[in-house]
């Protein structure tokens, strides 16, 4: 028998209507477990464990072992955890074998051709730049003078993490920034306006960004400010709202591509 | 200082008629409130602003401290030596109260280690004692209704409690006898750690309120401050035949309602003289339609989840069940607040927020406590409870910032946190969609979906422990 309390307060703060259909957004990532694919894969076995070893050999060097970026983990076989200051250095471990991290055009071509089983999972994929206050003012202040630098700074902005580098900065609040690099791409993306919120979707366009239509069967949520990540969800939906950007847990895959890094198009075979 | 400051003209202008009639338009108890406030600031505590609430700003020793005097609630006031802790206090209870100011310093207590049972409650009436009957004789302190102590660390923790016993039930007991004062406010000045000084258990912390800190107030106000340094500007508030009047009517062994009658006239006397001043005074009719009218402030939706989020995050704990003191903070399931302190919410500190909150709303006129009062009032009814982790305070210890520490970090994790904390604010920002939606199912009877959709956000823990509470309540 539910407590009465909160039925009563249930009652006092309902909404007029109840909604019409499930909006399920979880911030939190679960469990999954993986096949693997010739040219698209997840960070396994030996290949997974190797490319552990090397980025906590490179976070140690160049990060002083700067805690947020030691949240993957080895379980199951495959390396879990993800967030876009670790993805950029794993991206960069991944150079060497001549792999990268996708694009979201990447992901999303994964996603419909069911390369790999996404659901249940989070990938990041870029940062979301709105304007320069929270969440995260010093990172999006400080990302945006980068931009302006290269271009006009037009608001709302995507940078895929592929093209990002990680830099040491003593004044950023987690003592890391991101930093543009000749491979960056900033895209102009008013599909990510907040008034986009919980718009539904089935296909992306060729930045791997929604093409809305309210049958679709996935859904895209976005804030209205500062700097956060653009995630795929556990429901293949799109998250372009996270301002954790230091948070990992075990949801959260990087995805090895073999290939040319674009995100304009991609085919993978 | 309020926005509103230019009422305040107009009220000196209806208060400050030396003899002629009292203005015969109502005023609001909001403006009075104010206009003691302004006053209070202005004129003897002199201070600077260092919170918003809204479009006001206040200075949260004094804006707390108006706070715990329409409430009769517990405020802990810390400082530095000579930091206007004491002075702050007496000024309130003195204004609000109509009590002359040297009566206040008077029957003020001042914390040492040998203060007893009998020098701050009661004694043995020795002369009937004697006779072989028992009667009690009063302290001052318990028959003088707003109360101070000075330094009360060093009152040692037993006779805290009695103390504090006595303010919270409005009762004192000694021997056989008691008298019921009803509630009234307390003031306790606390001294950061210092060594001779003990440290506030956390049950004896738990009972107060609020604690604030009092601040310097700034160079200019210092120099001002120091040039009346046989504080001629306090005269106004004293008044030694009164204070006379009074202490013989405490000390004549009369019953309690009866001395309680003859501080009442001279409470009348004291604000007739304080109205002559431009002093506005809170009549007992005042007091009751406050309590009343505060009483009866609704907390909007925002507000009421925010608070759901926050009481969630200071008592559940996903591995453990629920918070305790006992068991270690655990981040295992995420970085909520249960993983950053040692120790559990208390029922005492959500209805000090509740209090507060409504208080203060309804001195901004606010038909209802919203977000931004939670936010701002239960940092102030929070960090003096609050142990953080080690794990804690060293993400915050370097930081610049203007409040003592504790009070500093609470803020921040009540708030919108940082990159490595996000605060509970932000939490209920990302999640409050969520639960609105379990909310919904729940208003609308569909339990059983709304149970499956607590479930799914609460994610076996890694979500907002709110869902975890709420899975615990639909499954009864």
């Amino acid at each position: 028998m539910a407590n009465k309390r909160l039925l009563e307060l249930a009652k006092r703060q309902r909404n007029a209507n109840l909604p019409e259909e499930r909006v399920y957004r979880s911030k939190t990532r679960t469990k999954s477990t993986n096949p693997q694919d010739m040219e698209v894969t997840f960070l396994t076995g030996e290949f997974g464990n190797e490319l552990l070893a090397r980025y906590q050999e490179l976070i140690k060097g160049r990060y002083n072992n700067n805690p947020i970026l030691n949240e993957f983990t080895f379980e199951d076989g495959i390396v879990k955890g993800s967030s876009p200051f670790m993805a950029i250095p794993m991206n960069e471990i991944l150079r060497e074998y001549g792999m990268h991290i996708p694009t979201p055009k990447e992901i999303d071509q994964i996603i419909q051709r069911e390369i790999l089983d996404l659901k249940g999972k989070y990938e990041d994929m870029a940062l979301v730049l709105r304007n320069e206050i929270d969440p995260n003012k010093y990172l999006a202040k400080n990302l945006a003078k980068q931009v302006k630098q290269r271009e006009d700074l037009e608001f709302p902005l995507m940078i895929p993490l592929v093209g990002l580098e990680l830099v040491v900065d003593k004044k950023a609040p987690s003592g890391l920034a991101f930093g543009l690099t000749d491979q960056s791409e900033i895209i102009y993306v008013p599909q990510l306006n907040h008034k986009n919120n919980s718009k539904k979707f089935s296909e992306s366009d060729e930045s791997g960004l929604p093409k809305f239509d309210d049958a679709g069967d996935k859904t895209l949520y976005t804030n209205d400010s500062g700097l956060v990540v653009l995630i795929r969800d556990g429901d293949l939906g799109l998250v372009a709202g996270d301002g954790y950007l230091a948070y990992s847990d075990s949801g959260g895959r990087v995805i090895a591509v073999r290939g040319e890094a674009t995100t304009r198009s991609k085919s993978l075979g | 200082m309020f926005y509103n400051i230019l009422r305040f003209p107009v009220i000196l202008s209806i208060f400050s008629s030396l003899s002629g009639p009292i203005a015969k338009q109502e005023i609001k108890p909001q403006d009075k409130v104010h206009a003691l406030y302004d006053r209070i600031r202005e004129d003897f505590y002199l201070c600077r602003d260092d919170l918003t609430v809204g479009s006001d700003r206040f200075n949260s020793a004094l804006l707390f401290g108006t706070l715990t005097e329409l409430n009769r609630g517990n405020q802990l006031i810390f400082g530095e030596y000579g930091g206007g802790k004491t002075t702050s206090a007496e000024y309130l209870n003195s204004i609000f109260n109509g009590l002359p100011l040297d009566l206040v310093k008077r029957v003020a207590i001042r914390g040492n280690p040998q203060l007893t049972e009998e020098k701050m409650v009661g004694r043995p009436h020795y002369g009937k004692m004697h006779q072989g009957q028992e009667d009690v004789v009063w302290q001052h302190f318990v028959l003088v209704g707003p109360k101070l102590i000075d330094e009360f660390p060093r009152i040692p923790e037993s006779n805290q409690a009695i103390i504090l016993n006595g303010v919270d039930r409005g009762e004192w007991n000694y021997l056989n006898e008691s008298v019921s004062t009803g509630a009234v406010p307390f003031f306790a000045t606390c001294n950061y750690e210092d060594r001779g000084q003990g440290d506030l258990i956390p049950p004896v912390r738990d009972r107060f309120d609020v604690a604030v800190e009092s601040k310097f107030p700034g160079v200019a106000n210092v120099l001002h401050i120091a040039q009346d340094y046989h504080n001629e500007g306090d005269r106004i508030l004293e008044d030694p035949e009164l204070t006379r009047k009074a202490l013989e009517a405490l000390n004549s062994g009369k019953g309690y309602e009866e001395i309680q009658k003859r501080l009442e006239e001279i409470v009348n006397e004291q604000q007739e003289l304080l109205g002559k001043n431009g002093i506005p005074v809170l009549t007992q009719e005042d007091r009751e339609r406050i309590e009343r009218e505060i009483k009866a402030v609704p907390f909007d939706k925002d507000a009421e989840q925010y608070f759901a989020f926050l009481v969630a995050e200071m008592n559940t704990s996903p591995k453990y069940g629920q918070k305790r003191s006992i068991d270690p903070p655990s981040a295992e399931h995420g970085l909520h607040l249960q993983a950053s302190f040692v120790g559990s919410g208390s029922r005492r500190e959500e209805k000090s927020i509740v209090r507060y909150a409504k208080s203060l709303a309804w001195l901004q006129g606010q038909g209802n406590v919203n977000l931004d009062h939670v936010i701002q009032v239960a940092p102030y009814v929070l960090w003096h409870r609050m142990k953080w982790t080690p794990e804690t305070e060293s993400r915050f210890k370097d930081d610049t910032r203007e409040d003592p520490f504790d009070l500093h970090v609470t803020k921040t994790l009540l708030g919108d946190g940082t990159n490595e904390m996000p605060g509970v604010k932000q939490r209920f920002v990302e999640s409050k969609e969520n639960y609105q939606r379990v909310i919904d199912l729940v208003g609308y009877g569909k339990l059983d979906e709304a149970l499956k959709e607590a479930k799914d956000y609460g994610a076996d823990g890694k979500g907002h422990p709110i869902f975890l509470d709420t899975i615990k309540d639909l499954e009864g």
